[in-house]
């Protein structure tokens, strides 16, 4: 099944009616998210109105670890397959990956200095998310170090792949070290400690910031099929010429 | 000393606007990349069809 989508025209042609829809509700469910965010949520007892923050640091939180996730499975398909697809893949996450550790880092101190009194502690969580975000943007300085794709994606997808034991150590480390970032609330085993009112509209804006995250993987994998396409028919051009 | 966080809506409006930013920063790049991959690989045909 693997190779059979593995395949970059069928890709592309799978894709092409995707991308625009993807889009679209993206854009739609951003709106809605952070309007039903902002503007209708409740101010929770505590941390009175900055809980408003956490439907962007959340989702973007959850997001970014999945990403990369997305990004060391499909760099080990590459690695074992030798599929350039799964390669593609990685590469157009990477960015997104980025972003949102980053946007994941911002809010959450922005929302932490109200809160806690401090934009930044060296916690466990913290370190460690900003630990992601530099890996990830090591990753990207490291692929257009080399010449050829070939090398690249072979370097890239070992560094993704050794930078995967930093997933479970985000994950984890609020049960595993003492750390100022409350444990995970939102989807536990025993349920969720969110009251209704915060956790409706923080699953909502993660389905946006999926959805998103879908539209720009694959617009992102579609322009970099398109620059291989390009690559490889120029030097077939420049071959025939000389 | 309540313990209870009161105001920080300026802290709530830069957090919407710095993820706002970047989003969409991320998706101009993105359609950017797309668009000017495509062009190219359609002027190249166009230049190799017009060459044959």
């Amino acid at each position: 099944m693997i190779s059979t989508f593995a395949n970059p025209q069928r890709f592309m042609n799978l894709t092409k009616p995707l991308l625009p829809i993807l889009s679209v509700a993206a854009i739609v469910m951003f709106i809605i998210g952070w309007i039903w965010g902002i503007g209708f949520s409740p101010e929770e007892r505590y941390q009175g109105a900055t809980a408003k923050i956490l439907y962007i640091h959340v989702p973007s939180a959850m997001i970014s670890l999945a990403a990369y996730a997305g990004m060391a499975v499909s760099s080990l398909l590459y690695l074992i397959l030798k599929h350039s697809i799964a390669d593609v893949a990685a590469k157009s996450l990477a960015p997104i990956a980025a972003v949102l550790s980053a946007i994941c880092l911002i809010t959450g101190s922005l929302w932490g200095r109200p809160t806690w009194g401090t934009y930044w502690v060296w916690d466990a969580r913290l370190t460690s998310m900003l630990f992601q975000l530099f890996l990830i943007l090591g990753y990207m300085a490291l692929r257009s170090a080399f010449q050829r794709e070939q090398d690249a994606a072979r370097a890239g997808a070992i560094l993704c792949l050794v930078g995967a034991v930093n997933l479970p150590i985000i994950k984890f480390s609020v049960d595993w070290w003492n750390t100022l970032h409350q444990p995970a609330g939102l989807i536990t085993m025993e349920g969720t400690s969110y009251a209704p009112g915060f956790w409706f509209p923080i699953m909502f804006n993660l389905l946006a910031v999926v959805v998103a995250v879908a539209a720009f993987t694959i617009a992102g994998m579609r322009a970099e099929v398109y620059e291989r396409q390009y690559q490889a028919k120029l030097a077939r051009m420049n071959r025939s010429a000389s | 000393m309540s313990g209870e966080v009161t105001g920080g809506y300026v802290f709530i409006c830069a957090s919407y606007i710095i993820a706002g930013l970047t989003l969409g920063g991320l998706a101009l790049w993105t359609f950017v990349r797309l668009t000017s991959a495509k062009r190219k690989l359609a002027m190249l045909d166009q230049q190799k069809t017009s060459g044959d």
